[in-house]
C-alpha cells in the first residue's frame, strides 16, 4: 500500500501576543493512494490548519509532513507541481474575466500551452457541466457556479493529489450532490489518484470517504474506515427524542442520567420542535422519557436509530459537531 | 520546454494584467487614459514653471529640461513600482487568489515580477508622451537633443531592473500588512520622489539627508537618462555614474532575491499568504 501524503507529529501553534494557540497537536496520519481521506471536525477542530501545511501555504511549527513522498517544507515546488487546492465558501477569482478567461489564464499560469488548457476546459466541462455559465463574468454567477468554477480551476493541472476543504459548504442540496457525486467520479475513474477532503457534514464524510479521521481541538482521535468507526459506538443504543423548541432549556436535565453518554440537539424554527439525538450505555429510554414528562417537557417522538459517524464523534469527544466550544 | 512555459505563464500574467488594468474599457480609450492622466499631472509642472519664468523675468532652459524629464521619468520607475506592489495587495485582498497563485505559479517573485512589467509598458507610453508635450511646452528647443540610443536602452533595462527589485522587497514587506500594503508603495514612491533628483538636484538637500538618496539608484539613473537624451546635459563624469548605478543595480538584484525568500518564508511561518481582512 503506497502512502501519499504523511504527517508525523505535527504540530502548529498560533501566537497572539503572549496567547498561545495549538490549532494542531502531534497529527499523525497516513493516507493510503487510491482512496478519499476525510478529516471530520467541527469548526476550529484544525482541518483547515492541516490542509494548509499539506498544501504548503503555511509552515508547521514542529514534525514533519511529506506529500507525494515529497517533504512539504524542503520540497515545497515539488509538492506544488502535483497538487491542487479547492475551498468551499470563498469567490476567488477575477470578477471582471469570464469564467472560461480564469480557467484559461490559470491553465497556463500551472504550465499548460494555451492548446492544452483549451482541451481541459473541455474536459472539465464534460464532467462538470459548466456550459451555462462558461462565459458569464465571474463576478455575475450563483454560489454553486463558483464551487463548480472552484472545482475545474483545480483539476486543470491534472493533479496527482487533491485537497477539498469544506467542498460544499453553502451550497443548496442540488448542487452539493452533484459536487459530491463528481468527487466519487475522481477516484473512482482515477482521474485524481488520492483526495483529502474535510468538512463537518457527516453525511458527506459518510457517504465518499474510504477512511475518516475524526478531529478536534487539533487532535486525532480516531481514524478508520466509517464503518470501523460506527463499531466504536456498538455497545451503545442511539434514540432521537422530539421535543417543542420551548422546552429547550430544561434538556439539562438529561445529564442526571448515568447512562446518557451525550445527547446533541437540532433545532428546527421552521416547525418549532427540536430534535434531541442521544447516546444511551443501557437500555434506560422509558426512565428519560418519564422523567422529561414529569419536568414539564412535552416529548412528541421517541424512536431508535443507527449509529453515524456523528454519534461516533460525540461518543469520543462528549459534544456534537456543530456544538460550539464551551 | 521549461523556458516556453515560462514565457507561456508571463504572456497569460501580462494579459491578466491588462484586463485588470483596463476593466471594461476598449484599448484605445484606456490608452487615452493612460496619456491624459499624466499629460495634466506635467501640465501642473509646465504651468509652475512658466509662472515663475514669467514673474521672474528668466527664461532657464536648462531648468525646463530638468524639470520636465524628472517628471516624466519619474512616471516610468513609479508606474512599475507602484503596480507591481499593488499587486500583493490586489491578489490577496481583492481577488483572494494570491494563495491559489503562490500554489500555481513556481515563483512568487517572478510572478510579481510578471505582473509589474505591464505597469512599466504603460509607464513608459506615458513618459514618452510627457517627454515630448513637456519639452515643447517648455520651449526646449527639441533640435538641440541628440539621443543616445544604445546608452538610452541600457538605462531603460537597467531602470526596470533596480525599481522591480526595489518593488519586490516592498511587496515583500507589504505581505505584513493588510490594510497599508498600497501606502507603503505611495510611501517609496514618495521618497524616491524627493530623493531622487526628480525636481531638483540632489545638492540642493541639506547635508543630513544626502546619505539616504545614495541609498537609491534613482540619482544615477534620472542624472544618466537626461544625459542620454541630450549629450549637452552637464554631468561630471557619465562613465562613474554608470559605474555606480550597475553596481547599485546588482547589489539591488541580490538583496530582492535573498530579502523576499525571507519574507516569503516568514509569511507562510505566519500565515499570512491568505490572510484578509474580509472587506
Amino acid at each position: 500500500m503506497l502512502i501519499t501524503i504523511e504527517t508525523r507529529d505535527l504540530v502548529r501553534i498560533f501566537k497572539h501576543g503572549d496567547k498561545e494557540f495549538r490549532a494542531l497537536d502531534k497529527v499523525s496520519i497516513q493516507v493510503p493512494e487510491g482512496v478519499i481521506y476525510g478529516l471530520l471536525g467541527p469548526n476550529g477542530a484544525g482541518k483547515t490548519t492541516l490542509i494548509r501545511i499539506l498544501t504548503t501555504l503555511l509552515l508547521p511549527s514542529d514534525g514533519d509532513a511529506y506529500v507525494g513522498g515529497y517533504h512539504v517544507v524542503r520540497d515545497a515546488n515539488k509538492v506544488r507541481k502535483i497538487i491542487n487546492l479547492v475551498s468551499g465558501g470563498e469567490r476567488p477569482g477575477y470578477g471582471i474575466l469570464t469564467v472560461r478567461e480564469n480557467l484559461m489564464y490559470y491553465g497556463q499560469v500551472y504550465g499548460l500551452s494555451w492548446g492544452e488548457t483549451k482541451r481541459r476546459i473541455e474536459e472539465v466541462n464534460e464532467l462538470l457541466h459548466l456550459d451555462e455559465f462558461l462565459d458569464k463574468r465571474l463576478n455575475s454567477i450563483s454560489t454553486g457556479m463558483m464551487q463548480k468554477y472552484a472545482l475545474a480551476r483545480g483539476l486543470l493541472n491534472h493533479p496527482q493529489i487533491l485537497f477539498l476543504d469544506e467542498p460544499t459548504l453553502g451550497l443548496d442540496v442540488q448542487n452539493a450532490r452533484h459536487i459530491r457525486r463528481v468527487i466519487k467520479h475522481l477516484i473512482e475513474d482515477k482521474e485524481i489518484r488520492t483526495i483529502l477532503l474535510t468538512s463537518h457534514y457527516m453525511a458527506e464524510v459518510e457517504e465518499l470517504c474510504d477512511i475518516v479521521s475524526i478531529i478536534d481541538r487539533g487532535r486525532i482521535i480516531a481514524t478508520g474506515s466509517p464503518d470501523e468507526l460506527r463499531k466504536m459506538v456498538k455497545d451503545e443504543i442511539i434514540y432521537n427524542i422530539d421535543v417543542r423548541l420551548s422546552d429547550i432549556d430544561r434538556i439539562r436535565i438529561l445529564r442526571r442520567f448515568r447512562t446518557v453518554v451525550g445527547y446533541t440537539i437540532k433545532t428546527r424554527q421552521l416547525t418549532g420542535e427540536a430534535r434531541i439525538r442521544m447516546i444511551l450505555s443501557g437500555e434506560d429510554i422509558a426512565r428519560i422519557i418519564r422523567t422529561l414528562e414529569e419536568e414539564n417537557i412535552h416529548v412528541l417522538r421517541v424512536t431508535r436509530d443507527e449509529v453515524s459517524l456523528e454519534d461516533v464523534f460525540l461518543r469520543l469527544v462528549g459534544r456534537g459537531l456543530e456544538d460550539e466550544y464551551e | 520546454m521549461d523556458i516556453v512555459r515560462w514565457l507561456t505563464r508571463f504572456k497569460a500574467v501580462v494579459w491578466l494584467t491588462w484586463k485588470e488594468q483596463s476593466g471594461w474599457t476598449k484599448p484605445p480609450y484606456y490608452f487615452g487614459y493612460i496619456i491624459i492622466t499624466p499629460f495634466f499631472q506635467l501640465i501642473l509642472y509646465a504651468y509652475m514653471y512658466i509662472v515663475i519664468a514669467f514673474y521672474s523675468g528668466l527664461v532657464n532652459v536648462e531648468m525646463a529640461y530638468y524639470l520636465v524629464t524628472g517628471v516624466s521619468l519619474y512616471n516610468f520607475i513609479g508606474a512599475g513600482l507602484y503596480g507591481l506592489i499593488w499587486t500583493v495587495h490586489s491578489e490577496r485582498e481583492h481577488f483572494r487568489t494570491l494563495k491559489y497563485t503562490y500554489m500555481a505559479f513556481p515563483n512568487l517573485q517572478l510572478y510579481l515580477l510578471s505582473r509589474g512589467f505591464f505597469h512599466y509598458i504603460t509607464g513608459a507610453l506615458s513618459t514618452l508622451v510627457m517627454l515630448l508635450s513637456g519639452l515643447i511646452l517648455t520651449g526646449v528647443p527639441l533640435g538641440t537633443l541628440s539621443v543616445k540610443p544604445m546608452l538610452l536602452t541600457i538605462l531603460i533595462i537597467l531602470g526596470f531592473l533596480w525599481s522591480s527589485q526595489l518593488g519586490i522587497m516592498v511587496a515583500g514587506s507589504s505581505i505584513f500588512s493588510s490594510e497599508y500594503g498600497p501606502l507603503i508603495s505611495e510611501a517609496v514612491g514618495g521618497i524616491l520622489f524627493l530623493l531622487g533628483a526628480v525636481l531638483y538636484p540632489i545638492e540642493s538637500l541639506p547635508e543630513y539627508i544626502r546619505p539616504f538618496a545614495d541609498v537609491f539608484p534613482m540619482r544615477e539613473w534620472m542624472e544618466l537618462m537626461r544625459y542620454a537624451l541630450n549629450p549637452a546635459y552637464n554631468v561630471a563624469d557619465p562613465n562613474q555614474l554608470l559605474l555606480q548605478l550597475v553596481v547599485k543595480t546588482i547589489i539591488y538584484v541580490i538583496a530582492a532575491v535573498i530579502f523576499f525568500r525571507f519574507t516569503e518564508k516568514l509569511a507562510r511561518k505566519k500565515g499570512l499568504l491568505e490572510a484578509t481582512l474580509h472587506h
